[in-house]
């Protein structure tokens, strides 16, 4: 007790509220704690009462444990008597056990007697039953030679070479005993002749179906034969559609030319009879042709290729044959495929279909077509060498098909650009006769149209080229397409290089070049005819030099954008590209060719522009030399009027002024301000001419000059004169540069006339040097001279420092030519001038 | 050294001059001649004689007074230096009036006697006058061309409307042998303004401009023997028979142009020139190496062509030896512009080649300047190192 209490006591301290000593039904309760506590705090009469209690209390437990010790008692006594019954009964079935065992010992033992005397008989019973079935077999070998020939008369050859193939192996098993022998010689007999005539048929019949070939290739004919006859056979009839379609192309374009023919015939008719566009015709061309192609491949790889032989050959003569017969395959598929590229070609060439406008259906009609066959061939052709030529062949179509476009653009640019021009030839001949009409009156609607006809031209031009590098980009949209011919890059830069840029683009440009210098320049040193010079008018020779050279300024620049635009692409001068090769990312072109294309244009229109002034410049000598030539100029009156030519002269310089103004201005040169008060400016100030003012004033009348007067005045052969006048009159010269009508032609309005005023000058200086003059023709000359000048220089903006030159030396000259040089006097000739 | 021979020679004339023609060689004799006709209406006009010594580069010059008028024309006698015809006008009641005359230089021109009377032309002393052998007119009409045969025996002269044949055998008495007239209704619209004598088909053939275009005469029948139409428009300044090849011309106008023509294809040009940019007033051919062409015009240039496609001499390479060769034959095979002769301020209305040295040509301005060139080196030496012989 001792030490429990003190746990209890150590426990109480610890957890007083479960360990409390003084609650009995608790673990650690402690009597001693309990009676104190009790004894401490209760009363007597509760103690009492407490005391009593607890004596209760203990009385009803002690009387609990002795019902529980009896209970329990009683319950082992039972078990006991259970376990001793269990004992007695496993005795009984131990017994029935050993009985058991014995009896089924003696049941193995009879069966085994019975199983030994059976035995015997039933190996007998199997071997008869194997001779049973041998006989039957021998049966069938025997009856096979009939039955052959049965199935051969009744043309039933697969039964016939089903039977045999089935029967050879046993045939040829037992080949050594004599009667085997016979049979399978009379089977072989019997199927030579289904071969033979199996062979004839194949030989004789146009179309031999897959089934006989099969036939004959399970009789061991030689495969190689068999493909060959196979695949010819077959040709004619794959080929068929294709020749089919062929017709279909000629009817096509014949109805073409008959619908552009008979108008008359109706729209509805017309939509009828409208045939497949490209695309579908391509469409079903491919179908129907390669479909067939395509199926009698697959019976053929299934006759000769998968197959196996049924020859027992040694597997590589198998292997070869089987190459043999896919090198046939392949050399026939060539055939065939090159066969109807070619038709393809003729399609893509032909008239209705290459000359179709919609580019779209065009080049998706290409791509579908090369789209499908780039897939099929990978099918059906095996060995690189088929692929690679295969492909050459796509690559040259697609190639054929391009430039069958370009060549088609550049012929209806063509087409537009002449039909332009004959348009602008046939509106200029109007023009010319309306102005014939109208005479003098105002010109405004025809220089209206000058300009206007060079924008249309130039515009429609632009378009033209334009619409085509719109419609050319559409062939790098078929992705397809693109995919076909490799890296997409690579074919973008050689489409873009080679057909667009190259065989578009410049080549347009030089044909442009070659056209206007055969038909309006006579510049070209080939063998011309004479009649070519006048053909074209002056003013049409006008209206294209300017086209040429806004065609060249604008349009080209804008149409090389338009070109790196569609195409991705940059043109790039020589040195930059030396630069920047490394560095970006996007394709470039050289742009020297252009550059050289684009001299060759500024040089065309400066020659059709000289041609205009030589021809205006022409018409215009060929008046005044008229009229120098017809007159007796020893034997004239004393001038009183400007002679009339020089006035139509001026009125011709006018219109030819107001022609050019309207195509070429001034604005490059800075025109002084003054030019246009300077036109009426009257030069009314007298000077007695002569002497030339070296600070640039303008002289006012042109006289000759002195040395040459001097030279006709100072009679008197061997004077000093003569030396000195020599001398003085090449003096001059030093100072004034030399007239040379070309130099420096510009495209400017300044420049152009000029350069006919000179032409014009120059001629009258000629023609006044072979005449002789009395004293009245040289006065003559002096006031048509000065009339001139007072008109010529306006037309030259103030430059007119030449003019002065050549009038001089006109008056010069004449009096040099004159018998009796007597001047008129300055005002007099002013007044006259006046006067008209 | 090769400025030396490249630079030209300038010589002045005082007047104003047209006329130009070079002076048949002398047999043994290296010097050229040449002779300038001036033109002026108030003076004396001059025959100038100009001798050219290749060996010490001096000109020599003798000057003869031409007192019948102003000189338009004028062509040498191919057999006697001494002897030359002019076409001339003078007035005549208020009438120009055009005369051909030949003459002949009064002395041997090596004569002591004759240079000292040309020497002092600075003193105003008179120039010794041309001794008149026979005139060639015809009255009532102007003479406008004037043309010798090659061999001396027939002069061919031009009026406005007729071609007159003379035989100036009898040096003194001149007769007309034949004359032919141009139709009076081209005549209506067109003059006759030069002639050429043919040197092939025995020299029996003339060739004439009229207007714009060409009349060649059979000399037998005086019947047109072809004819180019518009050949140049308006006017043909200038024909010549290449020296070598038969049927080939080559013509000159107005129209800027020099071209070439087959006459049995009248019709088609073989090539035409275009670089003048005014009248081309001459076109010659050399006379030795006829792919030389000499051309001048009244825009003061005188050019020298190398038309090697239409020459006599063989075209192509004939020697494959030497490389260096080859190159240069390359370039030779094409036809082209040699040079252009720019030292003109005036009109140059006759350039002539040299009758015998092939690589000297002379060119005569308005003004009075007359300028000898050369041809260039370089071409000289390309074409001998071609020509077979």
């Amino acid at each position: 007790m001792d030490p429990s209490k003190s746990t209890s006591n150590s426990q109480a301290n610890i957890l007083p509220s479960t360990y409390d000593p003084t609650n009995i039904d608790s673990p650690g309760f402690d009597p001693e704690t309990y009676v104190t506590k009790l004894l401490r705090e209760s009363r007597l009469a509760q103690l009492i009462d407490k005391e009593q209690l607890l004596t209760k209390q203990i009385k009803t437990l002690d009387n609990e444990m002795q019902t529980l010790v009896y209970e329990n008692y009683n319950k082992f006594i039972s078990a006991t008597d259970t376990i001793r019954q269990m004992k007695k009964d496993f005795k009984t079935m131990e017994d029935e056990m050993t009985r058991l065992i014995s009896t089924m010992s003696t049941i193995n033992s009879n069966n085994h007697q019975i199983h030994l005397t059976l035995d015997n008989r039933r190996q007998e019973i199997r071997k008869l039953t194997s001779i049973h079935v041998l006989l039957q077999k021998l049966q069938y070998l025997f009856q096979l030679p009939a039955k052959l020939k049965e199935y051969a008369d009744d043309n039933q050859y697969d039964l016939a070479v089903n039977t045999y193939t089935k029967a050879l192996k046993a045939l040829q098993k037992y080949e050594h005993i004599p009667s085997f022998n016979h049979i399978q010689q009379t089977c072989k007999e019997t199927m030579t002749n289904i071969r033979d005539e199996l062979k004839s048929r194949i030989d004789q019949q146009q179309t031999s179906s897959s089934n006989v070939v099969k036939l004959l290739l399970q009789l061991g004919e030689s495969s190689d034969y068999l493909a060959q006859q196979y695949l010819s056979q077959n040709k004619l009839r794959l080929e068929h559609p294709l020749e089919l379609m062929k017709q279909q192309l000629i009817v096509v374009e014949s109805q073409l030319g008959s619908l552009s023919s008979s108008v008359t015939i109706s729209n509805v008719v017309a939509q009828q009879m409208h045939p497949m566009d490209i695309l579908e015709f391509v469409d079903t061309s491919y179908n129907s042709y390669m479909k067939n192609l395509h199926e009698f491949v697959e019976s053929y790889e299934l006759l000769f290729i998968r197959n196996p032989s049924n020859i027992p050959s040694s597997p590589s003569i198998e292997d070869e044959y089987k190459e043999r017969c896919k090198h046939y395959l392949e050399n026939f598929l060539l055939e065939l495929y090159s066969a109807y590229i070619k038709f393809i070609h003729d399609l893509f060439q032909s008239k209705y279909y290459g000359q179709d406008d919609d580019i779209q259906l065009y080049v998706r009609a290409i791509d579908r077509f090369l789209r499908r066959s780039s897939s099929d061939i990978y099918k059906y052709l095996f060995t690189q060498h088929a692929l690679e030529k295969m492909r050459s062949m796509l690559d040259a179509f697609l190639k054929f098909a391009i430039e069958c476009r370009l060549k088609f653009y550049h012929s209806r640019i063509d087409r537009h650009f002449h039909d332009q021009i004959i348009e602008l030839r046939k509106s200029l001949t109007i023009i010319q006769t309306n102005e014939q009409i109208q005479s003098s009156s105002d010109h405004q609607p025809s220089q209206l149209n000058l300009s206007q006809c060079v924008d249309k031209m130039l515009k429609q031009l632009t378009n033209d080229i334009k619409s085509t590098f719109q419609n050319l980009s559409k062939f790098l949209d078929g992705t397809e397409l693109v995919c076909y011919a490799g890296k997409k890059n690579v074919f973008m830069k050689q489409f873009a290089t080679n057909h667009v840029w190259n065989g578009f683009f410049l080549t347009l440009l030089e044909r442009l070049i070659t056209y206007f210098e055969h038909e309006y320049t006579t510049a070209s040193n080939h063998s011309t005819m004479i009649r070519h010079e006048q053909s074209s008018p002056p003013i049409l020779l006008l209206i294209l030099s300017k086209l040429i050279l806004d065609f060249d300024s604008s349009s080209t620049p804008y149409l090389c954008t338009v070109f790196e635009e569609k195409f991705h692409f940059i043109l790039e001068n020589n040195q930059r590209s030396d630069n920047q090769k490394s560095g970006s990312s996007s394709f470039s072109i050289d742009r020297s060719k252009l550059i050289a294309v684009q001299k060759q244009f500024s040089v065309i229109a400066k020659q059709l522009l000289k041609q205009y002034i030589c021809s205006q410049g022409f018409t215009l000598s060929q008046m005044l030399r008229k009229s120098i030539e017809t007159r007796d100029w020893l034997n004239t009156v004393e001038p009183r009027h400007v002679r009339s030519v020089m006035k139509r002269i001026i009125e011709d310089l006018t219109q030819i002024d107001k022609q050019v103004k309207t195509l070429y201005n001034d604005q490059q040169s800075p025109a002084p301000l003054s030019s246009s008060y300077g036109r009426y400016y009257h030069r009314s100030n007298l000077v007695s001419g002569g002497a030339r003012s070296s600070d640039g004033g303008r002289r006012t009348i042109i006289m000759p000059r002195s040395s040459a007067l001097d030279r006709a005045t100072s009679g008197g052969p061997g004077s000093s004169a003569g030396s000195t006048g020599n001398l003085q009159l090449n003096f001059h010269k030093v100072f004034n540069e030399k007239l040379d009508i070309f130099i420096d032609l510009q495209f400017q309005k300044t420049s152009i006339l000029s350069s006919i005023i000179k032409l014009l000058l120059k001629t009258y200086l000629e023609c006044i040097r072979l005449k002789t003059f009395s004293r009245y023709g040289l006065q003559q000359v002096q006031v048509d001279i000065n009339y001139l000048y007072n008109y010529l220089w306006s037309f030259v903006n103030n430059d007119d420092r030449f003019i002065t030159n050549l009038l001089e030396e006109i008056v010069s000259s004449t009096a040099m030519r004159c018998l009796d040089p007597v001047l008129m006097e300055a005002s007099v000739i002013t007044v006259i001038c006046e006067g008209n | 050294m090769v400025d030396d021979d490249e630079a030209p020679l300038i010589y002045g004339v005082e007047f104003q001059a047209r006329a130009l023609c070079a002076v048949s060689g002398v047999p043994d004799d290296d010097t050229v001649r040449f002779l300038v006709g001036t033109q002026s209406i108030k003076f004396e006009n001059q025959v100038h004689f100009l001798e050219y010594d290749e060996e010490s580069g001096s000109l020599g010059k003798s000057i003869y007074a031409h007192r019948a008028g102003e000189i338009w024309r004028m062509t040498s006698s191919p057999n006697d230096h001494r002897h030359f015809a002019t076409v001339y006008q003078t007035i005549e009641d208020t009438n120009v009036v055009s005369k051909c005359t030949v003459w002949q230089i009064p002395i041997d021109a090596t004569n002591d006697q004759s240079n000292s009377l040309t020497i002092d032309d600075s003193s105003n002393q008179l120039h010794q006058p041309l001794r008149k052998k026979f005139d060639l007119n015809v009255p009532n009409s102007n003479i406008i061309d004037v043309e010798w045969e090659i061999n001396g025996e027939r002069i061919g002269t031009i009026s406005e409307t007729n071609v007159y044949i003379w035989n100036v055998e009898q040096h003194d008495s001149p007769q007309i042998l034949s004359t032919g007239s141009i139709d009076s209704k081209s005549g209506a619209s067109h003059k006759l303004s030069c002639c050429r004598w043919n040197p092939h088909i025995s020299t029996n053939q003339l060739a004439t401009s009229l207007g714009p275009h060409i009349r060649a005469w059979d000399l037998r029948t005086m019947k047109c023997s072809f004819s180019i139409d518009n050949a140049h428009l308006p006017y043909v300044r200038d024909i010549d028979y290449n020296p070598n090849r038969q049927y080939h011309l080559m013509t000159c106008g107005d129209d800027f142009r020099v071209k070439f023509w087959d006459v049995r294809k009248p019709n088609e040009c073989l090539k035409i020139l275009t670089d003048h940019s005014h009248w081309v007033w001459s076109a010659r051919y050399n006379h030795f190496h006829d792919q030389l062409i000499v051309t001048s015009s009244s825009d003061t240039r005188v050019i020298l062509f190398n038309i090697a496609s239409l020459s006599s001499e063989p075209y192509g390479s004939l020697n494959v030896s030497d490389d260096a060769k080859e190159e240069v034959e390359e370039i030779v095979n094409e036809d082209r512009l040699v040079r252009i002769f720019d030292e003109h301020e005036e009109s140059v209305y006759s350039a002539q080649w040299a009758s015998n040295d092939p690589w000297l040509l002379a060119s005569l301005s308005y003004d009075g300047r007359l300028i000898l060139n050369r041809v260039p080196k370089n071409e000289k030496f390309q074409i001998l190192l071609r020509c077979p012989t």
